[in-house]
């Protein structure tokens, strides 16, 4: 259906703000391209990132060709061992219901299962019905509905409150 | 109660991998171990390690008492970890039911993103891993 093919990418798109928005969530962007390519493509990058192109005969109404992305890391299960974390997953609205979405998930999988990770894990909000659908069609767990993980973030003030607190280092 | 929080190293797998059971039995699920400590040792400790690991001590006289402060001083030092390497979030997962654990990381500022945005945790696994991995696409890299 038109999707020419899923590369391991040197260059990033301005997909992750398209996602923000439909996430409703722009203003909580804090990082910019510089700061993806710093992060992702230097000597110790902190992610991996799948682009998802189309050839150029169907790109997008304003002319893209690079129409999806999947941000993804590797994390340890100190029970499991390797595992991936899928952090970001978007297909552009115009391109969406053709497999991509998909593909870019099953590329995710396969390099992870590649370096030995036995685990994918991802997070979603419990109103994104037609997200929580797909995941399920693939077999995915509610981790938080099965077994009652929460999840929880320590943001930049509380880690810094936390990282300032009665110094016991003694290394 | 003086205790020494330092780097793990990888000698300390074994006792660490006892740890790992006790939190696992603690949570009900011990059951979900899959790994040994040679894992740990090969996984935290070889060229390209895959975690990094802090452990608490206490002197030889203190050992096997309840500790105050600890786990408080364990968490300073991953946040402290994490703001050297210029991270903007600490995050974990804690089961529903464990209320002194949930209250623990509330008070030191830790947000449930599960409760306030309704996040739910999604894992793949196993069978449906392999299956969709198989699924990948071949062309491109």
């Amino acid at each position: 259906t038109g999707l020419n093919h899923l590369t391991e990418t040197s260059q990033k798109p301005n997909l992750p703000w398209e996602l923000a928005e439909y996430e409703k969530v722009t203003d909580l962007v804090k990082i910019g391209q510089k700061d993806l390519e710093q992060d992702g493509f230097s000597n110790t990058p902190f992610f991996r990132g799948v682009i998802a192109e189309v050839p150029e005969d169907q790109k997008s109404k304003d002319g893209h060709v690079k129409v999806g992305y999947a941000l993804y890391f590797f994390s340890y299960s100190s029970w499991k061992g390797r595992c991936v974390y899928l952090e970001d997953l978007y297909v552009m609205p115009e391109f969406r219901g053709k497999g991509i979405g998909k593909a870019l998930m099953s590329k995710v999988a396969q390099l992870g299962l590649e370096v030995g990770c036995t685990q994918m894990n991802f997070i979603v909000l419990n109103w994104n019905k037609s997200s929580l659908e797909f995941y399920t069609r693939q077999g995915c767990i509610d981790i938080t509905e099965k077994l009652g993980y929460h999840w929880m973030s320590c943001g930049e003030n509380a880690l810094k409150k936390l990282a300032n607190s009665d110094p016991v280092d003694e290394s | 109660m003086e205790f020494k929080i330092r780097a793990a190293a990888k000698e300390d797998c074994e006792e660490i991998f006892r740890m790992i059971m006790e939190l696992a039995v603690f949570e009900n699920m011990p059951d979900q171990v899959k790994i040994s400590h040679r894992e740990l040792e090969n996984h935290g400790f070889g060229p390209n390690p895959l975690f990094e690991c802090l452990v608490a001590e206490v002197p030889q006289e203190e050992k096997s008492k309840e500790g105050n402060g600890i786990g408080k001083g364990l968490l300073s030092k991953v946040a402290e970890v994490a703001k050297t390497q210029q991270c903007a979030r600490l995050q974990l997962s804690v089961l529903d039911w464990n209320t002194p654990s949930r209250d623990f990381y509330s008070a030191k500022g830790a947000q449930d993103l599960t409760v306030s945005e309704g996040w739910h945790l999604i894992r793949f696994d196993g069978e449906n891993l392999d299956n969709l991995a198989k699924e990948a696409p071949k062309d491109g890299r």
